[in-house]
């Protein structure tokens, strides 16, 4: 069935100063994950937590730290698509597909909706709004 | 297409050997990889079990997860995500 994560929801599900935090556990512990496996997110996304936890902690290095077992170490619980420049193409197109005055998608969004289509996983579970209408969102 | 070649050319080698052997003639390795693909894909659900790892949310990890949050001080609280990671 397959589910994908987004950066927003990864962030806030770590840091409990976030004010979407509660709202992450939530979803973590309610979701049935064996249902969706498997559980996936893109290497752009790791990319956007890593700018959420050095920009939101003032680059504190132990947060940094931390995170790293959420993608590496014994936290994860997800697989990394790593995308090459081929999909990188496949995602630009995506972009002007799903962009308009009104949604403004990133490459990252853009990259996830890609995802979504190319192995038909059309769950995600995100805090952004800029899925809706495309891709089934989970966020509460 | 970046080239893929395979880490264990020596059991491709022995294996290509079992089956000159086994069907007295000799087969390309090209050829034996090819096959080989084409197995694994008709047997998919039993090659991932088999060779693929996957990251599992056991009951341990999602503890592990939970207890270890982390409590420092956020700050920007007032902007999104997209506001601190692209500006927009």
């Amino acid at each position: 069935m397959g589910i994908i994560l987004d950066s927003g929801f990864l962030f806030a599900l770590k840091f409990k100063q976030d004010n979407r935090h509660s709202l992450s556990l939530k979803i973590f512990n309610e979701t049935e994950w064996e249902k969706y496996e498997p559980i996936i997110t893109t290497n752009l996304v790791v990319e956007e937590v890593y700018t959420l936890v050095n920009v939101w902690t003032k680059s504190d290095l132990n947060s940094l730290e931390k995170i790293e077992q959420l993608f590496w170490g014994n936290e994860n619980f997800f697989e990394i698509m790593e995308l090459n420049a081929q999909e990188f193409q496949e995602i630009g197109k995506f972009l002007m597909k799903y962009s308009n005055k009104n949604r403004n998608l990133s490459f990252t969004d853009a990259s996830l909706i890609y995802l979504a289509f190319k192995f038909e996983y059309f769950t995600i579970i995100s805090f952004d709004s800029h899925f809706d209408g495309i891709i089934t969102r989970i966020s509460n | 297409m970046a080239n893929v070649k395979p880490k264990n050319k020596r059991l491709l080698e022995e294996f290509q050997a079992k089956l000159v052997l086994l069907k007295g003639k000799k087969i390309s390795q090209q050829e034996i990889l090819d096959k080989c693909i084409e197995f694994s894909e008709h047997h998919l659900k039993e090659f991932v079990n088999e060779k693929i790892d996957t990251p599992k949310l056991t009951p341990e990890r999602k503890e592990r997860i939970i207890s270890n949050s982390i409590e420092v001080p956020i700050y920007y609280t007032d902007k999104t995500d997209d506001e601190i990671i692209y500006g927009i």
